[in-house]
């Protein structure tokens, strides 16, 4: 936890540094008052002096804590993966048919349901998508391969 | 006695059958955009204004209205529920709602914020009523140098957040201001952090990052806590569905409060809906005896700004009816609306349109009741939905807030944004940096860098425009003491020695 | 028997074949799917309400086959929304609304920033008009008062209008040139909110399109006291054009529409034609242009994008002299 505590006040400090560098390209101060770069640029700097005071806290400090990654952080990967790859399909699928899927491949691979759950939820998840917000709020959702 | 004329006037007219029928379809209209992030009130009456040009303009009012404050009540559903704002409006919701739910209290915290909802509604009706022009006047005493003041103040309401990490409270903060930043600034017109991508110059979208920070994080986490992710275990009586006499006697305050300060900062232009309920949250936690268990289950952290939020949707419609200026966005395809059917709202709709204008008014009274009775009635049906097994639950909400994030814009790298703002919401909690602050920092982030810089290019460069001016000075004064509270009471506690709970 | 068989399928066939190409090459291209209507600004906003009126009208004069879906992709001033049709290359079935804020904002957020150039110009629809309103009760009766006060004590005046570099901080740089004197530009992000800030005396003066100030004008708040047009606006006959009084601040303020690049003539054909139709009918004179108080202007695919072409080489010039422009 403390290493991981640690790594999370040096990416704080990393992202405090750019904001600096990118803001300091931007006008500081314009015809009255402050310019497009004065806040960003003091954003920046109080990131990084507190960032620095942070992770001087880390190490300075010695206390144990629980760990960074539990027995069920698998789980969640398994989660992202399986949502950046929907996200990845969604544009040729269609929102219906792309969340159908992932609604019932989630459900057979991380909950276990049975697959005839899985597949009547699939569809009525897509058809649910397809209806509420393509006819009934009429919003254009991209729609792939059949006009789904 | 004019008032109670015009009263019956409108009553007459909001009572006939087929407004109480279009206004009745509002409010579930209302109620189910609320449901759904990304969608909001906006929207859903731009989409709904080309079916109203055969029906009478005081029946799509009545309509309109009915959806902009049903909004405010369905957005509640899923804060509470699944923890994803159904609305801006709703995020302070999240907080205390959803660890109510987690507490099998779900019920309760639905049945408050839909008392607190009404009871806010209600009494902002009525003041709207006697008051509309004064309030629409007083609106407009606010600037920018005012809008800069209540930016500062709220910062320095956040303090009441930096209890047990206040470095990473601060650090929260500032990546909220910096987030804020990216995007074309609206005063130079300049791009900033966007590295030739045209994507990010509209910068991010609140809906899109709260959907992510909130609900897909909220996933996560889940996942690796499995004990949580179960909402109810043992079998919910019909009475553990509602509030408990100490709970009530815990809100009902919390309530009045949100409905002063929401309606006061509904008036305010640009004040809006979302500002009203943190304020209302912020203070809240302020005045409580126990801001402790604030953030872990107060209902009060729902009651107030639950009431708040209604209030602030039915002040602002001071500005609009008064004066003919939007106060939000849904107030200006309101406008836009008006427009369509003709009819030119603004300060000559009292005399011109006495019908609509009453009729609208005391709709609201009966709105507000349906909404009430409709949320009562369908509490036990909304918590149902915590006994769905949490892996199907986990893909609504998965779905919820990608669609959310979706129909923000209609664009699908917003879809992106969302997940990535989720994996940051899921790293911050575990690391344990407030998520709050971040958010806030966001909407009033562009609030106070807008504000001053406009402020200062009327004055010429001068400062003195921040302290010249009553109710900037007023602000600025509440939020210099805001800051320095944790000081004060620091060294009030040296002096007095350990404060004495008084009950 | 067998021979002649064969022969009648491959003459069947031929002649279908023959059929169906000569058919595509006459026939004219239609839309086949709902066509996405992007207004790239805001719910209520002027190209928001141009979008849903238009596809009200082409609906109700039923002058397309599929109906037109309007999406709001706001954000950036209109880049945004742009972005997304501009990607969408070679897709017929997207229409974005085009207004000169596009160009401009595109010019000063650079890089990366869609310009007119990577898209297909329909056709221009109308003009909005851009007025110089006070409050009633200004010390101000006349634009000369402005102007003479505003000699007296240069860059004092502060007149509001929306976003940066775009139409209102435009044509206030070319009044300020054109008279010789200098105000204090305040940007706010809507037209909604200039107005708010003129009645609460915030500011002397904004820049506003009629729908904007005519429901607070009726009731005798605030007052135009110029118009940036040659000739005077039939719907306020009062108030002087800046070409009157000796300064040429004309700004040609139009309302159009695109498509994105690389789509079929023939698809182009169609739209530029349904637009004309869609102009020449009452409603749109009833429904758009009266309500709006806009100005007809019908202009064709060629001439749009010339018009178009010029005003973003206009806009550069000013936007050199703003310092938002290298």
């Amino acid at each position: 936890m403390r290493l991981a505590d640690l790594i999370g006040g040096v990416i704080v400090l990393i992202l405090g540094v750019a904001a600096i560098y990118f803001s300091s390209q931007l006008e500081y101060y314009s015809e009255f008052g402050p310019g497009p770069g004065f806040l960003p640029l003091w954003v920046g700097i109080c990131i990084t002096g507190f960032a620095i005071v942070l992770i001087f806290n880390i190490l300075r400090k010695h206390e144990k804590a629980g760990a960074f990654l539990k027995p069920r952080t698998r789980e969640g990967f398994k989660l992202l993966i399986i949502i950046i790859a929907t996200f990845f399909l969604l544009p040729h699928l269609g929102f219906s048919i792309g969340f159908g899927l992932f609604a019932g491949l989630t459900m057979r691979f991380m909950g276990r349901h049975r697959w005839f759950v899985c597949g009547l939820t699939a569809v009525g998840i897509a058809i649910g998508i397809r209806y509420v917000f393509g006819h009934w709020l009429s919003i254009p959702l991209p729609k792939g391969i059949a006009g789904w | 006695m004019d008032l109670l004329q015009n009263l019956y006037m409108g009553f007459s007219i909001s009572l006939t059958p087929i407004n109480i029928l279009y206004c009745l379809a509002g409010c579930f209209l209302g109620q189910i955009v609320g449901v759904l992030p990304g969608i909001g009130a906006p929207t859903a009456v731009a989409l709904l204004l080309p079916l109203t040009f055969s029906i009478n303009p005081t029946s799509a009012i009545i309509m309109f209205a009915g959806i902009y404050y049903g909004v405010a009540y369905g957005g509640t559903i899923t804060s509470v529920l699944i923890n994803v704002p159904g609305e801006s409006s709703t995020v302070m919701t999240c907080l205390d709602g959803y660890q109510m739910a987690l507490k099998g209290r779900a019920g309760a915290a639905l049945s408050v914020a839909a008392i607190g909802s009404w009871i806010a509604g209600t009494i902002a009706v009525a003041i709207l009523m006697c008051f509309a022009p004064a309030l629409a006047n007083f609106a407009l005493r606010f600037g920018p140098s005012e809008f800069f003041g209540l930016a500062f103040m709220s910062f320095g309401l956040l303090t009441v957040f930096g209890a047990e990490e206040p470095i990473k409270t601060i650090i929260s903060t500032l990546i909220g201001l910096l987030i804020a930043t990216i995007g074309l600034d609206v005063v130079s017109g300049m791009p900033r952090f966007t590295f030739g991508m045209p994507q990010l110059f509209g910068g991010f979208d609140f809906i899109v990052m709260i959907c992510g920070i909130f609900g897909l994080a909220e996933v996560f986490n889940s996942i690796e806590e499995p004990e949580e992710g179960q909402l109810i275990k043992e079998k919910m009586r019909l009475r553990d569905l509602f509030l408990t006499k100490a709970e009530w006697v815990a809100s009902r305050w919390a309530i009045l409060r949100g409905t002063i300060i929401g309606f006061l900062t509904g008036i305010i232009p640009a004040g809006g809906i979302t500002t009203a309920s943190f304020l209302a949250y912020l203070a809240e936690k302020r005045v409580s005896r126990h801001p402790e268990d604030f953030g872990k289950g107060a209902i009060e952290g729902v009651a107030s700004p639950e009431a708040a939020n209604n209030a602030a949707s039915i002040s602002g419609f001071a500005p609009l009816l008064a004066l003919g200026i939007p106060g939000s966005p849904t107030t200006a395809v309101m406008l836009a609306g008006f427009m369509m059917w003709g009819i030119r709202p603004g300060p000559l709709l009292f005399q011109t349109k006495p019908d609509l204008v009453w009729g609208l008014i005391s709709s609201k009274f009966i709105g507000n009741l349906i909404l009430l009775l409709m949320n009562i009635f369908l509490i036990p049906l909304f918590v149902m939905i915590l006994r769905v097994p949490y892996t199907i639950l986990m893909c609504f909400i998965v779905i919820f807030a990608s669609v959310g994030a979706f129909t923000v814009n209609n664009n699908f790298f917003d879809v992106w944004m969302m997940l990535g703002f989720g994996i940051l919401g899921y790293i911050m909690r575990k690391l344990s940096y407030p998520i709050v602050p971040l958010v806030l920092a966001l909407v009033l982030g562009n609030l106070a860098e807008n504000s001053i810089r406009q402020a200062l290019t009327i004055s010429g460069g001068s400062f003195s425009i921040f302290f010249t001016r009553p109710i900037s000075v007023l602000f600025i004064i509440v939020g210099i003491l805001a800051y320095l509270s944790p000081v004060i009471r620091w060294a009030l506690k040296g002096v007095r020695g350990p404060k004495v709970e008084v009950s | 028997m067998k021979m002649n068989k064969w022969l009648q399928v491959t003459t069947m066939v031929f002649l279908t074949i023959l059929v169906f190409v000569s058919g595509a090459q006459a026939a004219d291209w239609k839309p086949t799917k709902p066509i996405e209507f992007v207004a790239p600004f805001a719910p209520g906003g002027g190209s928001d309400v141009l979008a849903r009126s238009i596809a009200s009208i082409i609906e109700g004069e039923k002058l397309c086959p599929v109906p037109l879906l309007v999406a709001n992709k706001a954000g950036g001033s209109g880049l945004v929304g742009t972005t997304a049709v501009v990607q969408q290359k070679g897709d017929p079935h997207v229409l974005v609304t085009y207004i000169p804020g596009q160009a401009q904002a595109a010019l000063v957020a650079g890089k990366g920033a869609p310009t007119y150039r990577e898209l297909t110009m329909i056709c221009g629809l109308a003009l909005d008009e851009q007025l110089i309103v006070v409050k009633t009760d200004s010390r101000f009766k006349t634009i000369q008062d402005i102007i003479a006060e505003s000699k007296k004590r240069p860059g004092e005046l502060t007149i509001a209008g929306t976003g940066s570099g775009q139409d209102d901080h435009i044509c206030t740089r070319v009044f300020e040139r054109s008279a010789g004197i200098k105000f204090r530009y305040v940007p706010f992000k809507s037209g909604g909110e200039c107005i708010t800030a003129l009645l609460g005396g915030h500011v002397d003066m904004i820049w506003a399109n009629p729908p904007e100030f005519v429901p607070q004008w009726e009731a005798k708040m605030v007052r135009p006291v110029a118009v940036a047009k040659l000739t005077r606006m039939p719907d306020f006959p009062d108030v002087p054009t800046l070409k009157e009084i000796g300064h040429t601040v004309t700004y040609f303020f139009y309302r159009g529409i695109a498509a994105p690049q690389g789509i079929p003539v023939e698809a182009a054909a169609f739209y530029e034609n349904m637009f004309k139709r869609m102009v020449d009918s009452s409603a749109w004179k009833e429904k758009y242009l009266k309500k709006y108080m806009l100005s007809p202007s019908w202009m064709g695919s060629k001439e749009f994008a010339k018009v178009v072409a010029q005003n973003e080489e206009e806009s550069k010039e000013t936007l050199k002299d703003l310092g938002l422009l290298k």
